[in-house]
Formats: structure tokens, C-alpha cells, sequence
């Protein structure tokens, strides 16, 4: 679930939603990652997220990550291991749900389809509040939401992806 | 490779049974079930002792349905199979039905497909991996919907008179679980997701199909008139490979699947008269004419526009109503659209007959990673 009252802080994941759990004294570093198996919490609160990936011996590329095999060639074992993936790609297409909300939000829930600058294709929820502003060929980067806490207080954060900023935007 | 059905011996679809598809009841699976396995018989007028083989699709009753069901219609012996390919079950049903046929070892088989939506659970979820976002079929067809959009210029409106036809087709089918004639507005009405509205969608619902599949020997022995007797001469299933990441997997799969039901039968698009496709959304017909070659890639909304593909036209694309309108109750839904073809090729389609029809193709999507294509052929 989503806390709703990091809404307040400016849009969350980006550096102003941080900016705002650093003043709500939290600290950045003990950030918990609600898919550990699929990313990577920073210590660095300004660093770019890192998706987890696997990759065969014979170079190709899987997200999400998996040990059981290579869809491409049937590596498998010690023949995969797992990658660091930059959470960066480019939006195909996307489409609002009309009776469903993002989780934890008054938001609509906005989906779209992306081609992670890595290779493999995933179809995500956004960190949107409408579909304004989307279009094929969209750069988009993942960004860490605070989604919750945990039992000791730790925010609990999951990917979602955005529109890349102008500084995010290359690949 | 090995042989194709072509190379075996000729098989027949022979007698063709449903219950009506419809929003779920109070009644069993067992009564629907029996209700469209009594209907086949009585249509190929043949006994149930005269059935060596049965192939039984669900997706979403569990375990061993089929005896408990099959049972009521006389303990007979008879060799009996499971078949579970989530949508495609009953499609697949068909398959081993016709290939139990063909190589010989039954002379009469029966495929039926059976569905009450239940709590099953999806297995895809117990792989171990985790995903970023759990996207639903209804979303992952938005986005397919907004891509198709996108590529070929097409509007909503233009995508939702797909729903137009269908409904309007399903009105003429006693069978649909919705008969009723939609206007363009009416279809618009009642967003859901993207540019899908929910007359755009199938409904959820129940249901059950079966067909009798039988061989020249079986025809014979039985005395079932031949006439009216339906040829499959092509089966073909397959699973999806690796294609470029902003490509459809149900797009690409199904045009390598038709294409080697094509070649194994030895016929072509533009032969087709009747086709019924897994329009579970209105954006995948339009797809899947293209794909299947009835009309070129991003040419759909036109092939559609200029009512090549109604009743009437070029060919025939789901005349019983397809999935949108006639309904998906899941196992049932393949196994109806060889009944719908065979109905149409033996020209017994009533209100929805599209005249002259000799060449069909029933096509079919499970999980969005299996796909079937059968082709049906009236009898020289
Ligand atoms: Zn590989």
C-alpha cells in the first residue's frame, strides 16, 4: 500500500519526494525494497535505481531475473548469473484504467508497455496521474516509491516507472 | 517433421452440441455438459456406446471433472483424457480427439469442453519469479488496443465497430450468451480500460461445447449421413518463440501457427469463407485478420470498414458472435468454434449463415502463449 502522506511531499520518487522524507527524518539509507528480488535500494538516495537481471552465457538478458533457464537458449545453472540493469527504457504504449486506482491512491491506475534499454520488454503500472504528457517513444526511468513501512519503521519502496527528466533522458 | 493430419486417414466432424453460453448459474458443470455431449449425439444420431475416446477441456473446474460428469451418460469403458491449455483447452480437446481419429486407434471420439469460472488457481504464479507490476489480461489488451492505435492510425470508434458486428451476429445465435444488436454508441458506452468499453471485452460466464469427430470406417459402421459431415484437414498447435520485444507474442505466434495450418492443409487465406478467432477483446480481431492474412498488416480497420468480414462478405470473421458477444466460458469457447464452423459449412446456420461457405478456420489463444488453428473443409 502506499502511504498516502508522502503525497504531500512533492511526486513521489523523485528527488523532491526524498528531499521530503529526509525532512520527515527519515533515514534514506534504511530505505527496504518491497521486490527484493527485482531491484536495488541505493544507499545514496540521489543514485539511479538498478533492476536485477539475469544473463546467460550466451549474452541474453532476462527481467525478472530467473535461474531456471534462458527462454533464448535453455541456459542454465551456473550458465546464468545475475546482472545489474539500468532502470531505463523506452514507453511503447500505455492506457488508464477507468474503474481502478494506482494502490494506496486516488490516482486512476495508468499501465504502459516498455522496452528496457537492457532488452526485455515489461508492461508496469506508472507513476502517473493521468496519461497527459505520455507517448510512444517516451523516455522513462524507474524511480524508488515510498509504498509503506515496515514493522521497525523503514519505508518500504517499489519501482515504478516515469518520465524521465531531461537530465535522465539518454540512451 | 513428422506427418501432418493430411497424411493420416480422413476425419469428419460428425455431430456438434452446446449448451447456451451464459452468466454463471445455479446449475452444475455436469449438467451443462451433458446437456452439449446429449445434443451431439442426437446430432450425429449415433449412441454413446458407439464413443471410444473422450478429450475433456477445462481450465477452471480442477481435478478430473470429466468422469464424474461422463458417467451419466452410461458407464461404457470408455478411454477418457484430461485436457487442460487454459483458453485454448477446449481448441485442444479437438486436436487430440481428431489425432485419436486419424492415426486409427478410435473410430468415434468425442471432444467437449466444459467451464464454470471457480477458484482455481493460475500456476503461472507458483514459478518462483516476481514481477514489478501485475498487470490483467484486460490491461495488457488496453495497452494492445492504445498500440494499435498508435501504429495504423485507427480511432476507437473504428476499433469498437468490431463489437458492432459481433453483437450484432451473436443476436442471431440461440447459443450467445449475449443476443442482442449493438449500436456504435451503445458499444462506446461504459469505459473499462485504454479505449476498451465493456461491450469491447467478453463476458465472464459458463457454458459447454462438444463435437464428434469420426472416421470414414466410423461413418460407415454407424450409418451417420455423410452429407452433413464436416472434414478437418488441418491441426495445428503451437507455443510462442522470441520475438523482438515491441512485437505482440499473440500476434506473431498466431501467423506462424496459421501459416503451417495453411501449408499442412494445402489452402490459403484468401480461400477462407467462415473464421471464428479468439476476439476476446475487439483490437485482437483486427489483429488476427491481419496476421491470418485476410487482409494485409494495418489494413484490419479497413477489412473490417468496407464489411469484407460480415456475414455476407468476404469471409465470415465470427458469425456465431466470437468471444466478445457469443461469449468465453474458457473450455468450452474452441470447441464452439469448430461447432460454429461445421454449422456454417454444412449451411445450417439459419439467420447467420453466410452462403456458400465451404473453407473454415477456428482460431484460438491460451495464456497468450499457446496457440491452435483448425481448417475445416465440406466433403467433396
Ligand atoms: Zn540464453
Amino acid at each position: 500500500m502506499r502511504e498516502s502522506s508522502f503525497e504531500h511531499g512533492g511526486v513521489p520518487g523523485t528527488p523532491d519526494c526524498e528531499r521530503f522524507l529526509e525532512r520527515a527524518g527519515k533515514d534514506m539509507s534504511e530505505r527496504v525494497a518491497k521486490r527484493p528480488t527485482l531491484f536495488i535500494v541505493p544507499a545514496a538516495p540521489s543514485r539511479e535505481t538498478v533492476l536485477l537481471g539475469t544473463r546467460c552465457s550466451g549474452g541474453h538478458v532476462s527481467f525478472p531475473p530467473q535461474q531456471m533457464g534462458c527462454e533464448v537458449c535453455g541456459a542454465h545453472g551456473e550458465d546464468i548469473e545475475t546482472i545489474e540493469l539500468a532502470a531505463s527504457g523506452t514507453l511503447t504504449t500505455y492506457a488508464m484504467a477507468h474503474r481502478q486506482q494506482r494502490p494506496g491512491s486516488d490516482s486512476p491506475l495508468v499501465v504502459g508497455s516498455i522496452v528496457l534499454d537492457a532488452g526485455p520488454a515489461v508492461e508496469v503500472v506508472l507513476d502517473v496521474d493521468d496519461t497527459e504528457g505520455l507517448s510512444s517513444g517516451l523516455r522513462v526511468v524507474g524511480h524508488l516509491v515510498p509504498v509503506g513501512e515496515d514493522e521497525s519503521g523503514r519505508p518500504i519502496v517499489d519501482c515504478f516507472f516515469a518520465a524521465a527528466r531531461p537530465s535522465e533522458a539518454r540512451g | 517433421m513428422g506427418k501432418t493430419l493430411l497424411d493420416l486417414r480422413p476425419v469428419y466432424v460428425v455431430g456438434i452440441g452446446l449448451h447456451r453460453y451464459q452468466k454463471v448459474s445455479k446449475a452444475s458443470y455436469a449438467e451443462l455438459g451433458l446437456t452439449a455431449v446429449r445434443e451431439a449425439l442426437g446430432d450425429a444420431a449415433i449412441s454413446w456406446s458407439s464413443v471410444e475416446s473422450a478429450f475433456v477441456g477445462n481450465a477452471l473446474l480442477g481435478m478430473a471433472p470429466g468422469r464424474a460428469m461422463l458417467k451419466h451418460l452410461g458407464a461404457t469403458g470408455i478411454t477418457l483424457s484430461q485436457v487442460e491449455n487454459a483458453s485454448a483447452s477446449g481448441s485442444t480437446a479437438v486436436r487430440h480427439a481428431c489425432l485419436d481419429v486419424a492415426t486409427g486407434i478410435s473410430d468415434v471420439s468425442l471432444a467437449m469442453g466444459v467451464d464454470k469460472p471457480g477458484s482455481v488457481p493460475f500456476s503461472m504464479s507458483w514459478t518462483g519469479s516476481e514481477r514489478l507490476s501485475s498487470i490483467s489480461p484486460l490491461l495488457s489488451f488496453a495497452l494492445l488496443t492504445n498500440d494499435y492505435m498508435n501504429r495504423y492510425s485507427a480511432s476507437p470508434e473504428q476499433i469498437a465497430q468490431v463489437a458492432v458486428k459481433n453483437h450484432g451476429n451473436a443476436a442471431n445465435n440461440p447459443y450467445a450468451q449475449f443476443q442482442k444488436a449493438r449500436t456504435l454508441d451503445e458499444v462506446l458506452e461504459n469505459p473499462v480500460a485504454g479505449s476498451l468499453t465493456r461491450l469491447q471485452c467478453c463476458p465472464f460466464g459458463e457454458g459447454a461445447a462438444a463435437v464428434l469427430i469420426a472416421s470414414d470406417e466410423g461413418i460407415e459402421k454407424l450409418g451417420i449421413d455423410a452429407s452433413r459431415s464436416v472434414q478437418m484437414i488441418g491441426s495445428v498447435s503451437r507455443t510462442e518463440r522470441i520475438y523482438a520485444p515491441q512485437e505482440s507474442v499473440i500476434v506473431e505466434l498466431t501467423r506462424e501457427t496459421a501459416a503451417q495450418a495453411f501449408d499442412e492443409a494445402g489452402v490459403g487465406p484468401a480461400d477462407l469463407d467462415v473464421v471464428e478467432v479468439h476476439d476476446a477483446f475487439s483490437v485482437e480481431e483486427l489483429l488476427y485478420t491481419e496476421a491470418l492474412g485476410l487482409c494485409a498488416e494495418g489494413e484490419g480497420v479497413r477489412y473490417l470498414g468496407e464489411g469484407r468480414s460480415q456475414i455476407g462478405g468476404d469471409c465470415a470473421v465470427s458469425a456465431s458472435g466470437g468471444l466478445i458477444a457469443m461469449g468465453h466460458p474458457f473450455g468450452p469457447t474452441g470447441v464452439g468454434q469448430v461447432a460454429e464452423v461445421t454449422r456454417q459449412l454444412r449451411g445450417e446456420a439459419g439467420a447467420r449463415q453466410h452462403a456458400g461457405a465451404r473453407l473454415g478456420l477456428a482460431h484460438m489463444v491460451g495464456i497468450g502463449q499457446v496457440c491452435l488453428v483448425h481448417i475445416l473443409r465440406v466433403r467433396d
